[in-house]
């Protein structure tokens, strides 16, 4: 067996294709867009070198890009809060061979399939103030001090918006547990069950720790895709109001494109770049494999 | 490990190459500012020579026949949006196109909406391979584009087709000037006005307001009678502006705005801005607008002025066929009235020229890009986008009439007796600064006070134009 | 008694969520049958009438049909190419014993964090230099950005599999080539079914890649079909919702087709407890 996985030809056969397909496109492009962080360009005339301007002006004077910075995190936590245990929670329901389960994971993963701006357009109404339902439930409940014009404050907006992508992308993490769960051996359930153990112990002893790998993929896709996060609200507030809802990939669309600043867009993808490296990193230390 | 050194040797090398290959003309990214914009000058004088000599052979062997080959156009449209009149017309401007000249093709690439047509040409003009004729933008917005030399003047079409030169209009080529050379020709004129539904109008007794207190007595009227005086939806907050531009200009004058926003020289500290913040202020005391305009949309709002739910609303010419055709007879448009002892005019307009459409300097086929721009640009194909209901920048264009609303003619009408064209403050002042200030009208149409709102705009704007 | 009450539990979160999602999405169906003023005026209701009209125009008048398939041979291509290298690479850096494993799966995690549109100008210029044409430019990019994401799950789940039944097949004599298909690819199936969902998803909902990337019209994807009818001032409600639910049907197949993959996977698993 080792000395099968140990074969260097082997080992390069099975790597090349995704190293070269992948190196190809990806690292040229980054290494360069990680220049250009040092560069100001407006796209159109040739790039001038500025050094660290770029990162001193996004620390010391955009207000905005410090807004965006801690809304991403807060974006971020609130992801992970509203997503994740619930996914969680659900795929365990859903993996127990009883009825209905498959029909319930189908139907939890039709919205991620809907394009973001089904999504918007359905939230757009569902907070709408006049003909929401939102407002029209708290009316029918007697709290009319409750009413809000939810995406239009700065207070509810972001929540808001976490409501609508956890909707969207809950069918999405539970599709991956579902699959670290199918893939713990029946018979070590079956073993546990025997013991005497319960539905509460069987989660805690044998699941979760089975799902330690799975849980860490998922979280490092969370974390990432929720430092990136551009389309959902893009389209859904387009950063507003007055930018309680801008978060990091949203300012940098902005600058580089619509603002024409694209070095300074640049610099704030590096910025991203790095918090997602950093992030992630932690989050492998911290459920890191007992080998 | 000198394997791993060797390959990041090479992929930081291909990175140079690439980043060099990102500016224009292949100008040295490390160069200094001063040189390479010697280099881009002396660049741009050898293409005019170039021009010149092109020019001179077009002129002599001349003829429609002499033209062919494929050209690329980009324009910012989609078929099925009622509101947009470019799509159609250009498609058949094409066709006849190809129809005059058998041996030309013209290959268009159409973008939806104006962000993703942003995005999508910086990204080719950045790579360097520019599609032939292309829709661009005007005034500050066309600068760098110029500056970068990636246009090319029109002087040269201009001198070949008479026709086309014959119906430009001086005013609209000025938004497309730089160093005394147009670089582009705008196709419409846009205004903003108050749209207003006389139905209701005349169902409160109300008349056209001449001054602004009648038209604060006229919002209070409505307001008692329950019906929205001005609807608007600022989800993007841009409209929300408009107004503002408005008081700013019948309370300060022409001259004030001139020297604010034209030249950039006064501060938005400057009490002239406060001023007209609490001008507006009190209109929104008064309660002009519907109470959930900050969360719907200018198109919600629009629809709703279009249903009759509204008395008023400050609304772009594009949306003249839509209430043309809405509201027939009861859509009048009336300009923002007077303010006692102000400076401005109620006859000074806000009016643009956009759609402007350019030719790439890197084009290999000049002469059939300027044949197909002239050809868009012709008498008649004029008259043919006039007749769709749009306003269009060209001067001396006939065309029927007859075949527009009367909504359309009355703008039409106000249009051509302006006494002074206000532009859009947030084209001249730059996407960046524009964007904030459409923050800052959001503030104060919330309840914020003008003069904290425009502190922080003059702090933002101070720096930002400092960079 | 109390299991009763367990699954009567399970029943209600069971209705509850599917009454979230569905009406939500009801809600877009419904629409696709109405006219513009009448989503504005009247969201919730149902339509005045059911007017097909809509539905007609997207696939008569602007053929639909088209970009779906244009989509669809993206996404496969993407799938097919991506499943089969990002398995081998997992199956490399899990299973075989190299002292760079950790350094290549850091590599490749890299382009999880990529934002996309800090790349995109040096991107396009890249593709753009290498003289291939739109289409393969686009895919090639498709592939590229899904990899990471594919080998990061399959890893993940490889890692959380006894590695028995390998060692079995290499005392039985079987050489890696085989090992990797008769062994590796069937354990990988639940998380392979998994990563071609995922993967045929970024594919079919990416709008910004393709916007750059193509340049005619009938090359252009389902995403930019759509996105024709929300125009600068005016967005065509009617055609726009019926075009989205349209493009939801593949997915959905897609979906089905994977996930019963899924269920496989864990009949056997039951099979061998």
């Amino acid at each position: 067996m080792d000395k099968v996985m140990r074969n260097k030809k082997v080992i390069i056969v099975f790597i090349a294709p995704a190293m070269i397909l992948f190196t190809l496109i990806i690292p040229v492009p980054l290494v360069v867009s990680m220049g250009l962080s040092f560069f100001k360009w407006n796209l159109l005339e040739a790039p001038q070198f500025i050094g660290l301007d770029n990162f001193i002006r996004l620390f010391t004077k955009d207000a905005i890009f410090l807004t965006s910075v801690k809304n991403t995190l807060i974006y971020i936590l609130l992801s992970m809060l509203f997503q994740l245990p619930a996914a969680y929670f659900l795929a365990i329901l859903c993996t127990r061979g009883k009825r209905f389960e498959r029909l319930v994971r189908n139907v939890m993963f039709l919205p991620s399939v809907v394009s973001g701006t089904a999504v918007s357009l359905i939230f757009y109404f569902i907070y709408h103030p006049e003909v929401g339902i939102v407002n029209a439930v708290l009316k029918a409940w007697g709290r009319e001090d409750l009413v809000h014009m939810w995406l239009a404050d700065e207070k509810t907006a972001l929540l808001c918006v976490c409501i609508a992508v956890a909707w969207q992308f809950i069918g999405y993490h539970m599709l991956i547990y579902v699959t670290g769960i199918v893939a713990i051996p029946m018979d070590m359930i079956e073993a546990a069950r025997i013991d005497g153990a319960g539905t509460w112990q069987l989660i805690c002893r044998i699941i979760t720790p089975n799902m330690k790998p799975v849980l860490r993929v998922s979280l490092v896709l969370i974390v990432t895709s929720s430092f990136k996060t551009f389309d959902a609200i893009y389209v859904m507030t387009g950063g507003g109001p007055a930018h309680a809802t801008e978060v990091m990939a949203s300012h940098m669309y902005e600058k580089a494109f619509l603002q024409q600043r694209y070095g300074y867009g640049c610099a704030i993808g590096l910025i991203l770049f790095v918090c997602c490296l950093v992030c992630s990193t932690v989050i492998q230390r911290i459920l890191r494999d007992k080998e | 490990m000198k394997k791993k050194f060797v390959s990041i040797l090479l992929t930081i090398s291909m990175a140079a190459a690439l980043l060099s290959g990102c500016g224009s003309q292949g100008a040295d990214p490390g160069k200094d500012e001063a040189e390479s914009k010697e280099s881009a000058q002396e660049e741009s004088a050898d293409r005019e020579a170039e021009e010149k000599a092109q020019g001179r052979d077009t002129e002599e062997t001349g003829g429609a026949g002499e033209i062919s080959g494929t050209i690329t156009f980009w324009g910012l449209g989609t078929p099925d949006d009622p509101t947009n009149f470019v799509y159609p017309w250009m498609l058949e401007n094409i066709k006849l196109f190809e129809e005059k000249y058998p041996d030309c093709k013209v290959e268009a690439t159409w973008v939806a909406n104006g962000d993703d047509y942003l995005t999508k040409l910086s990204t080719i003009l950045a790579s360097g391979e520019a599609p032939d004729v292309f829709r661009t933008y005007v005034n500050g917005r066309l600068e760098p584009y110029v500056t970068a030399g990636k246009v090319l003047p029109i002087d040269h079409l201009l001198e070949t087709y008479p026709e086309t030169a014959s119906i430009m209009n001086e005013n609209a080529l000025a938004s497309a000037t730089f160093d005394g050379k147009a670089y582009a020709i705008p196709l419409q004129a846009s205004s903003q006005g108050i749209f207003y539904n006389k139905k209701i109008f005349k169902e409160c007794n109300v008349e056209v307001p001449t001054t602004y207190e009648e038209l604060l007595a006229a919002i209070d009227t409505f307001n008692e009678k329950g019906i929205t005086p001005f609807v608007a939806g600022i989800s993007d907050p841009w409209p929300g502006t408009i107004p503002y531009e408005l008081i700013y200009d019948r309370l300060n004058g022409v001259e004030a705005y001139e020297e604010a926003i034209l030249n950039k020289g006064e501060s938005f500290g400057d009490e002239s801005f406060v001023k007209a913040g609490e001008i507006y202020k009190e209109m929104l005391e008064h309660g002009m607008y519907n109470e959930d305009l900050v969360s719907i949309s200018d198109e919600e709002a629009r629809v709703k002025f279009s249903n009759g739910e509204a008395a008023m609303k400050l609304c772009g010419t594009y949306a003249v066929a839509l209430y043309g055709e809405a509201l027939g007879e009861d859509a009048g448009i009336f300009n923002f009235p007077d303010i006692e002892g102000g400076k401005g005019s109620s006859n000074n307009w806000i009016l643009s020229y956009n759609e402007a459409y350019a030719i790439s300097s890197e084009t290999k086929n000049q002469a059939a890009a300027e044949a197909f721009v002239a050809f868009i640009y012709s008498q008649d194909r004029q008259a043919a986008y006039a007749e769709c209901g749009d306003l269009i920048a060209c001067k001396n264009v006939k065309y029927d009439e007859s075949k527009l609303s009367a909504l359309a003619v009355e703008c039409l009408q106000y249009m051509a007796g302006a006494d002074y064209a206000i532009l859009p403050w947030d084209v001249m002042l730059g996407t960046d600064v524009g964007a904030e200030l459409n923050n800052t009208t959001l503030q104060i149409i919330r309840g914020g006070d003008p003069a904290k709102a425009f502190g922080e705009l003059h702090d933002y704007a101070m720096d930002s134009w400092a960079q | 008694m109390k299991k009763t009450t367990i699954n009567i539990l399970r029943y209600a979160i069971f209705v509850t969520l599917l009454l979230v999602i569905l009406l939500p999405l009801l809600f877009v169906l419904i629409s696709s049958f109405k006219s513009n003023d009448e989503i504005f005026l009247n969201p919730w209701g149902l339509p005045e009438r059911f007017d097909p009209e809509s539905y007609i125009t997207i696939f008569v008048t602007n053929d639909m049909l088209r970009y779906l398939m244009n989509s669809i041979i993206y996404a496969t291509i993407t799938c097919v190419v991506v499943i089969l290298a990002s398995a081998m690479a997992a199956y490399a850096i899990t299973r075989m014993k190299w002292k760079y494993s950790q350094l290549c799966m850091a590599y490749f995690l890299m382009g999880i964090m990529v934002p996309i549109h800090a790349l995109l100008v040096p991107l396009y210029i890249a593709v753009a230099r290498m003289g291939l044409p739109g289409t393969t430019g686009l895919v090639l990019v498709y592939i590229a950005s899904a990899i990471p994401t594919a080998i990061f799950i399959l890893a993940g789940y490889l890692k959380g599999v006894p590695s028995e039944l390998e060692e079995a097949a290499v005392i039985d004599g079987a050489t890696v080539g085989v090992l990797f298909r008769k062994v590796i690819l069937p354990i990988l199936k639940p998380s392979i079914a998994t990563v071609t969902i995922l993967t045929f998803l970024g594919v079919w909902n990416d709008l910004i890649l393709g916007l750059v990337f193509l340049f005619k019209d009938r090359t252009k994807t389902v995403q930019l079909f759509i996105s024709q009818y929300s125009g600068a001032n005016y967005t065509n409600y009617g055609n726009m919702l019926s075009s989205i639910v349209v493009a939801v049907f593949p997915m959905i197949l897609v979906y089905t087709f994977m996930s019963e993959k899924l269920v496989n996977g864990m009949m056997q698993g039951a099979v061998k407890g």
